[in-house]
């Protein structure tokens, strides 16, 4: 074996430090997530209007998005926010802003494939038992697009979850940047590192897992 | 065979005049007329891009028509007379009011994937009539009994043959009570040994005195189970009359000469007879 003792004790001593830090890494996934989603869903609606005006806006807003890194937009939004717009916000305000108008490019596309995936006669076959377009979109297209779309939804989700760690090179205390403090104040990276991994595999894992068997259950269902 | 109301003095379920559609430059329909009446059964038959979907989509509204009129059981369907005698489009929630006063019977079936024999046929009633989900059921699974599908409620759209599916997008239809049915080639997309059992669903619906307009290249049902049939030939109605006329030899030309190509293409078709569809 290699000569590195491990020391997982001197991590354990952290353990109320590191709780706190998991804490912020989930406040920022839940509501990343949100802003993404909602965000995301409503640029595919834009996206999908019959005004051309409208969904070519809301394309050229996705591709300039997805071109983007996201470490740069969060740096961006970060220092030109507040100059631009005379607002102020903390670093946590950012990084949900940054990182949820990023992955709201991504969730617009695949909620764009799940409702272009939609056949018309479904939607028609709708409108003939009388339902409004409110109706179908609830009833019809979004529950069967969601089925369609699950996996990529399930990965983006995942991808969300990493993202997070990136606002700790704006300063939030969440796991990546408590971990590297803590990683200098202690000489254990390698050790605080790995825990910091398995606690984001013990995140998506199941995420991931269960999504997989939910999906299977789906195929064999309706499909 | 249900006596054709046309005799009766009842006024017409349908009544449609002037009837237009347009797509850009191209005029799908010149100006069709015809009233239908109650109980009635009527064929549409016409050549492959003569309008005939494009008729029935304008009965239900899928498509606004460009001109002409249509009212169903008395009432306007899809516009309001204004004073000056111009028309303007219903609301979007009044059109979807009127349009659950017909019921549609697609081709593709259109079932919806996600839910089950059961609710694909009471989804209409919960969300448009708002009918309590128990009560609900009642009526689905009657509707289901009827087009021989008890067994099959729970099963979801997939899982069904399309002679299967087709019978679950009738009874879906059906739940709605439409004032009248109408189907867009019921059995062209079913594989031939499952068109009489569709054909029979819809059979029988005619021996209840549900009235339908039906599109259909099937020429002996049309014959058999219809008391009308109406020729589209290019956008308009180049005849209409009953059966014995239709495929009889007073027909206009354009008609016999469409209907002995069907009966020479299709020589063999097995299809129910009127006693048969019983
Ligand atoms: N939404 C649309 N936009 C443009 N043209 C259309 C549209 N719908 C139908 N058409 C055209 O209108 C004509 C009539 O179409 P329609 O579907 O009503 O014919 P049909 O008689 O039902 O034919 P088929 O037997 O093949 O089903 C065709 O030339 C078709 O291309
Ligand atoms: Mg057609």
């Amino acid at each position: 074996m290699t000569g590195y003792d491990w020391d997982f004790a001197t991590v354990w001593q952290y353990r109320a430090l590191l709780a706190t830090a998991g804490l912020v890494t989930l406040q920022l996934i839940v509501l990343t997530m949100l802003v993404g989603i909602s965000v995301g869903f409503l640029l595919a609606l834009v996206r999908l209007a019959k005004r051309r005006i409208f969904s070519i806006s809301a394309m050229w807003l996705v591709e300039f998005l997805r071109a983007v890194p996201p470490l740069v937009l969060l740096i961006w939004v970060y220092y030109c926010i507040p100059i631009l717009l005379d607002v102020r916000l903390s670093g946590f305000q950012t990084g949900v802003l940054a990182l949820g108008i990023y992955s709201a490019a991504f969730y617009a596309e695949i909620f764009r494939a799940g409702i272009q995936s939609i056949e018309k006669g479904q939607i028609e076959a709708g409108m003939a038992v009388g339902m409004t377009n409110g109706q179908i979109m609830r009833r019809i297209v979004v529950p069967v697009a969601f089925m369609r779309i699950f996996p990529p939804f399930i990965s983006q989700g995942a991808l969300v979850i990493k993202n997070t760690v990136l606002v700790s090179a704006i300063a939030v205390g969440e796991l990546l940047y408590e971990g590297q403090r803590l990683s200098i104040h202690t000489f254990r990276p390698l050790e605080i590192l790995t825990v910091i991994a398995l606690i984001f595999i013990a995140i998506i894992m199941p995420l991931t897992l269960s999504a997989n068997a939910l999906e299977s259950r789906i195929r064999s269902r309706y499909s | 065979m249900q006596s054709g109301g046309s005799e009766t003095a009842a006024p017409p379920v349908l009544s449609v005049r002037n009837l237009r559609k347009t797509f850009g430059d191209l005029e799908v329909l010149k100006r069709a007329s015809f009233d239908i009446y109650q109980k009635e059964v009527v064929g549409i038959i016409g050549a492959s891009g003569s309008g005939k979907s494009t008729l029935l989509r304008c009965l239900n509204l899928l498509e606004t028509p460009t001109d002409g009129t249509i009212d169903l059981q008395g009432e306007r369907f899809g516009f309001r007379q204004r004073s000056e005698g111009e028309m303007t489009l219903l609301s979007a929630s009044e059109i979807a009011r009127q349009r659950a006063k017909t019921g549609m019977v697609f081709q593709s079936f259109n079932l919806w994937p996600h839910r089950s024999v059961l609710e694909n046929v009471i989804e209409g009633l919960i969300i448009v009539k708002r009918i309590p989900r128990p009560e609900a059921q009642e009526i689905g699974v009657r509707l289901l009994e009827k087009v021989g599908l008890k067994d099959k409620i729970d099963s979801y759209p997939a899982r069904l043959s399309g002679g299967q599916q087709q019978r679950v997008g009738i009874a879906r239809a059906l739940a709605m009570d439409p004032a009248i049915l109408l189907l867009d080639e019921p059995t062209s997309a079913l594989d031939p040994e499952l068109v009489g059992e569709v054909l029979n669903v819809i059979g029988e619906l005619a021996e209840e005195g549900m009235t339908m307009i039906i599109v259909t290249h099937e020429m002996r049902f049309a014959h058999e189970a219809c008391d009308r049939v109406i020729f589209l030939h290019e956008g308009l109605i180049a005849d209409d009359g009953p059966p014995s006329y239709i495929f009889g030899p007073c027909a206009s030309e354009r008609t016999q000469a469409f209907v002995a190509r069907y009966v020479s293409r299709h020589a063999g078709d097995s299809m129910p007879r009127k006693s048969e569809i019983r």
